[in-house]
């Protein structure tokens, strides 16, 4: 059964104010009048975004920002009106817009409650019943009759979260849920979202962590610039966006002519994920060798490089790999890091490479930094067919930032005898 | 039916019903069929409301007797005091009060309903509920007012039959009269701000126009003054502006003095309801535009 049906949609905000009606009036009679009336510059913040989502659908939004993600929700969610286009939908509508929206941080948590699920047109008995729900799962028990004001951030999003699940809407609207709050709620939140997905309930998920995405959501749609750029099951469009994030960075690092990654010495001028066999790769398999390769310049003749590479996953520092020894340059030049990265050391996760460079000369020192340099996704399994027992624990809560493949055995130490029943 | 919640048990499957979003916005009818799913609503922006004015004040609802009252003993000591205005029959006092009362309710349910949207821009942003709830429910601040200075009257009527000796107040007989006004004065309040707050959603200009037309208007009204300080052959002058007739019908009520013309109260209803009705239509066409752009 079709939930939402989105067709045409846009969504045009002028970028100059409108005319007031009295410089409407003044250009009526004046010259002047007339030459401050400039026409409104538009920004169209969606432009002909058209999908249709079954019921149960967990859509994941994705793009770089500004891409229109949260101007859809709002638009879903009926706070601002669309400039053209139509959603037809079916059922309520919950949406977790603006982390904690519609929260008063004056009331309590126990009032604010009570006030959002009025806003649902819930009966008075049904609210008393989910309350006890919304406070268990939110873990703030201790905290009904506080008002928010004096609530931790964490403590908020699990509120607002709470509430808006257990509204079981037949449609949610998150944006970027996962932004506040700790690991723990962090993995109940995807849990429960899970289930909700499984239960029926369609959710727009927005999100800038992949793993989420890929995680969660049975389908995922691209948007840039308004534009809906790519619709479909979650691995190709998340590695369309990850290609294309990649050669962003990349891109950005051979055109910079600012910026840390540059100086008098030299300059870092690309980063690249390369395959054993040398072709360029956006994503990787656990258990392929990879090859990272640093093109940097040196400039002036004489002075010492060092480099180091971090790879960054799960918003820490997975592990960093340091040049084994310093390089003295003679001549000015352009030089090719390679450094060689095993399979079966990488989890299946998203990647973020750091990419620093020492340079010395005459006992100054400077350093080239690039943040994000290359961003890439190490999947653990080959396909869809790979049936073997390891796929259960991916994307789990067992993963981590590196799943090295370490010396194992296991064998059989004695057999035991099972008498029959 | 378009509405976005049931108000069912949500443990039970539900119904789900169809919407559609579509940039025109819906139709009044079907938006105000909504405001019965969404009525607590009005009690939550109510309270808010009447909260959020007095937070963080020393003096706190203490300020809720000094707001009415203090003009109302201004007005006695300047109209009734030094300019001797007279009052047919009843202290000046209590006929400036209620005579005030009754403006008072209509302007400040014109200038609330008026700065509503406003107000509460930052949750229209956020959450979607038939935005009408707002003035109406904004208005409860006039209301709280009025309750206020229908408890000083009742002192006041009490005052002056104990130091009279008589009892000023209109027999049952005037109660309609008095109901009616308050409920016509409320409605053409909502009604012209129904106009008003999506303007001043968009330019705060027309909050401060308002007030300086309100502070004429009141002159206009025979608030502080008796209709019979006009020649009669002027009345019919007087009683273009609704407000005359409303006033009026709520001191013959309530006082039983300066009887009047049903038909001028009737004229004040028919164009009450056509005020209102255009405001609503008016309302629930603009307001998404209004505070999106605000």
């Amino acid at each position: 059964m079709t939930s939402i049906t989105v067709s045409n949609l846009g969504k045009c905000y002028r970028t100059n104010k409108a005319p007031s009606p009295l410089q409407q009036l003044a250009a009526k009679f004046t010259k002047k009048g007339k030459d401050a009336l400039r026409p409104a510059r538009e920004l169209w913040a969606l432009k002909d975004v058209s999908f249709s989502l079954e019921r149960g659908t967990i859509l994941g939004v994705i793009g770089p920002n500004g891409a229109g993600k949260t101007t859809l929700l709002k638009v879903l969610a009926r706070v601002t009106p669309p400039t053209e286009g139509r959603v037809v939908g079916h059922g309520t509508v919950a949406p977790l817009l603006e982390l904690g929206a519609g929260l008063q941080p004056e009331m309590t948590a126990r009032e604010n409650i009570s006030m959002y699920m009025a806003w649902n047109g819930l009966s008075r008995a049904d609210i008393e019943q989910r309350t006890g729900d919304i406070v268990a799962f939110a873990e703030i028990e201790e905290f009904i009759d506080t008002p928010l004001k004096r609530f931790s951030n964490g403590m908020y999003v699990r509120l607002a979260f709470s509430m808006a699940i257990n509204m079981q809407p037949d449609v949610l609207l998150a944006d970027e849920i996962l932004a506040v709050g700790d690991l723990s709620f962090q993995e109940r939140c995807l849990q429960r979202v899970e289930e909700a997905g499984a239960a029926g309930m369609t959710v727009f998920f927005v999100s800038h962590d992949m793993a989420a995405i890929q995680r969660l959501c049975t389908r995922v749609i691209l948007l840039n610039g308004g534009r809906l750029v790519l619709d479909g099951d979650p691995e190709t469009v998340v590695n369309h966006y990850e290609q294309s994030a990649w050669t962003m960075a990349a891109g950005g690092a051979k055109r910079g002519k600012k910026g840390s990654h540059v100086s008098e010495h030299g300059e870092i001028l690309s980063v690249r994920l390369l395959s054993s066999e040398g072709r360029e790769i956006g994503a990787v398999q656990h258990d392929e060798d990879i090859h990272l390769r640093v093109m940097f310049s040196a400039l002036t003749p004489g002075i010492t490089v060092r480099a180091v590479i971090s790879m960054m996953a799960r918003g820490v520092v997975a592990f960093r790999t340091p040049q084994p020894a310093d390089l003295t340059v003679e001549e000015p030049g352009i030089f090719a890091i390679r450094v060689r990265i095993p399979a079966h050391l990488l989890a299946d996760t998203i990647y973020t490479v750091k990419v620093g460079i020492l340079l010395v000369a005459d006992g100054q020192q400077s350093t080239l930094v690039l943040d994000h340099a290359l961003v890439f996704r190490v999947y653990a399994a080959h396909d869809a067919n790979d049936k073997s027992l390891l796929t259960l624990y991916h994307g789990s809560s067992w993963s981590g930032v590196v799943m090295p493949q370490l010396e194992w055995e296991v064998a059989r130490e004695r057999d035991i005898v099972i008498a029959p029943a | 039916m378009a509405t976005l919640t049931t108000a069912s048990s949500g443990l039970q499957p539900r119904p789900t019903e169809e919407w559609v979003i579509e940039p025109r916005g819906r139709s009044a009818v079907s938006q105000l069929r909504e405001v019965w799913v969404y009525r607590r609503l009005f009690v939550y922006f109510g309270k808010r409301s009447v909260e959020r004015l007095y937070r963080n004040t020393a003096l706190g609802p203490v300020w809720l007797l000094i707001r009415p009252l203090f003009p109302i003993a201004i007005r006695t000591l300047v109209f009734g005091g030094v300019l001797g205005v007279a009052s047919p029959g009843v202290p000046y006092f209590l006929f400036a009060l209620v005579g005030s009362s009754v403006w008072d309710l209509f302007s400040s349910c014109l200038m609330w309903a008026t700065r509503s949207l406003q107000m509460n821009r930052g949750f229209l942003g956020r959450m979607y509920f038939p935005r009408v709830i707002v003035p109406v429910a904004t208005m409860s601040l006039a209301f709280v007012n009025f309750l206020i200075m229908l408890a000083v009257m009742a002192v006041a009527f009490g005052y002056y039959y104990v130091t009279d000796g008589r009892l000023y107040l209109a027999g049952w007989s005037g109660l309609p009269w008095a109901i009616g006004a308050v409920l016509v004065a409320a409605t053409l309040g909502l009604g012209i701000g129904l106009w008003t707050s999506p303007m001043n959603a968009q330019y705060r200009d027309v909050r401060f126009t308002l007030a300086y037309i309100l502070e004429f208007w009141a002159l206009l009204t025979p608030v502080m003054y008796p209709l019979s300080a006009i020649p009669p052959q002027y009345h019919w002058i007087v009683f273009i502006n609704p407000l005359a007739g409303v006033v009026q019908a709520f001191k013959w009520g309530v006082l039983g003095i300066e009887a009047l013309d049903p038909t001028v109260f009737l004229v004040d209803v028919g164009l009450t309801l056509l005020v209102l009705v255009s405001g609503l239509w008016y309302f629930t066409r603009v307001e998404a535009q209004a505070v999106d752009r605000s």
